[in-house]
């Protein structure tokens, strides 16, 4: 056996292992968050983001949720392929959209499947910047109860001052979010719960999610005590039961249980 | 001495453990469906370590390239390449001085990556105390 020879093993190994936590400490900031965007979430990460015990969202109720969700009435539903329309406007440079996909996928995912998740993270130039995130570009939702259409206007990364177009809303998109927001003005993120009610801006401050990265904030999302997730499950809980009004409480396994109907109550 | 007279064996035997571990653990990262039987609250936190960020290396789950370490351990243990398995065993457990980091940096520690650290301890151990003479 030579001994030089592993001498020169043993540095190059050092050094590599030195490299890579050096590199490790870089990347737990904010700016380094973006180098996820458009990395697709592995499937072991959205199993845990949507396997949360019924316990913790009982637990939980509405938590430190609040926001703008109004019920409508008098509008004929909003539905898609004969099932209710849940339709979410947003953008990938919005913080207040980053900060409610965490909810949105939270709570769809008690009425389907999410596929082809992708990283994002908020603008880096807007408030409350690299907030870590999802995008719904390209993303995929099979459900048997509810049709989520998303629609995700920009991208996150300002060309020449501007945000890039990725999607565009149709004409009836455009006039439900003109009818159902303040003075015709749509807050991102805007969501339409199958015309039975509608969410403008945010259920939580994205400050919540500020300096953590993905895999923290997840795991304190299971902690039902912890400011995430009495923002996060608690959004989710209200989310889970606008989508139960649209659906008209189906499936049982989700709607009827009690910390929902008691979100449907004060929505009356 | 006994250690030195199945040397291979043992190694051999850690080898095909370490194998099955980090097979496992790539199968949970691809498919998610697979189930963890580990804890998923206070320190011992299976899932947290595994769906972090540190779980991959340049877009590769690490737990992939655990698979491709016992793999070439392996071939170096058929080959009965007693110099390049001690210098393969030694990067390696340099190299768990990286997934301590990852761990401490989480607070966290999962069971299943603790048990092939473990293999690789042994495995270097084995190759260092049998290797021979190590010439100038």
């Amino acid at each position: 056996m030579n001994k030089r020879n592993l001498a020169i093993v043993i540095v190059i190994a050092l050094v590599v292992v030195a490299a890579l936590i050096w590199t490790a400490l870089q990347n737990n900031s904010g700016a380094a968050f973006a180098a996820l965007d458009n990395v697709q979430v592995g499937q072991a990460f959205l199993d845990r983001l949507t396997s949360i015990p019924n316990s913790t969202f009982a637990s939980v109720g509405v938590g430190a949720a609040g926001g703008s969700i109004k019920k409508i009435s008098n509008s004929p539903e909003l539905t898609l392929g004969g099932k209710p329309e849940v339709l979410y406007i947003g953008a990938e440079f919005c913080p207040y959209c980053a900060a409610e996909r965490w909810p949105m996928i939270i709570a769809l995912s008690r009425f389907g499947t999410f596929g082809k998740l992708h990283y994002m993270t908020s603008s880096s130039s807007d408030r409350y910047p690299n907030t870590p995130s999802f995008t719904f570009y390209n993303s995929t939702y099979t459900s048997d109860y509810v049709a989520f259409v998303p629609v995700e206007l920009t991208t996150n990364r300002q060309i020449n001052g501007t945000y890039p177009t990725l999607q565009t809303t149709n004409a009836t998109e455009q006039q439900i979010g003109a009818a159902f927001s303040p003075n015709g003005q749509v807050s991102f993120p805007f969501v339409d719960f199958g015309n039975r009610s509608v969410l403008s801006g945010s259920t939580y401050s994205p400050q919540v999610l500020s300096g953590m990265n993905w895999t923290q904030i997840l795991g304190q999302i299971y902690q039902s005590n912890s400011t995430i997730s009495q923002s996060v499950v608690g959004s989710a809980n209200l989310l889970t039961a606008q989508i139960c009004l649209a659906t008209n409480n189906t499936p049982s396994r989700v709607c009827s249980q009690a910390y929902i109907q008691r979100i449907e109550k004060l929505f009356g | 001495m006994m250690l030195a007279k199945n040397a291979v064996k043992y190694q051999a035997v850690l080898v095909v453990i370490g194998l099955i571990i980090s097979g496992y653990l790539t199968a949970y990262h691809y498919f998610g469906g697979v189930p963890l039987a580990c804890s998923d609250n206070g320190v011992v936190d299976c899932a947290a370590v595994l769906v972090s960020p540190y779980a991959s290396l340049f877009g590769i789950p690490v737990a992939l390239f655990g698979v491709l370490f016992f793999v070439i351990a392996i071939a170096l243990l058929v080959l009965r390449s007693r110099e390049y398995l001690l210098y393969w065993n030694t990067a390696g457990f340099l190299f768990l001085f990286y997934l301590w980091f990852t761990e401490l940096a989480l607070g966290k520690i999962c069971i299943y990556c603790t048990a092939v650290h473990a293999v690789v301890i042994l495995l270097f151990f084995i190759s260092l105390f049998t290797s021979g003479e190590l010439k100038e």
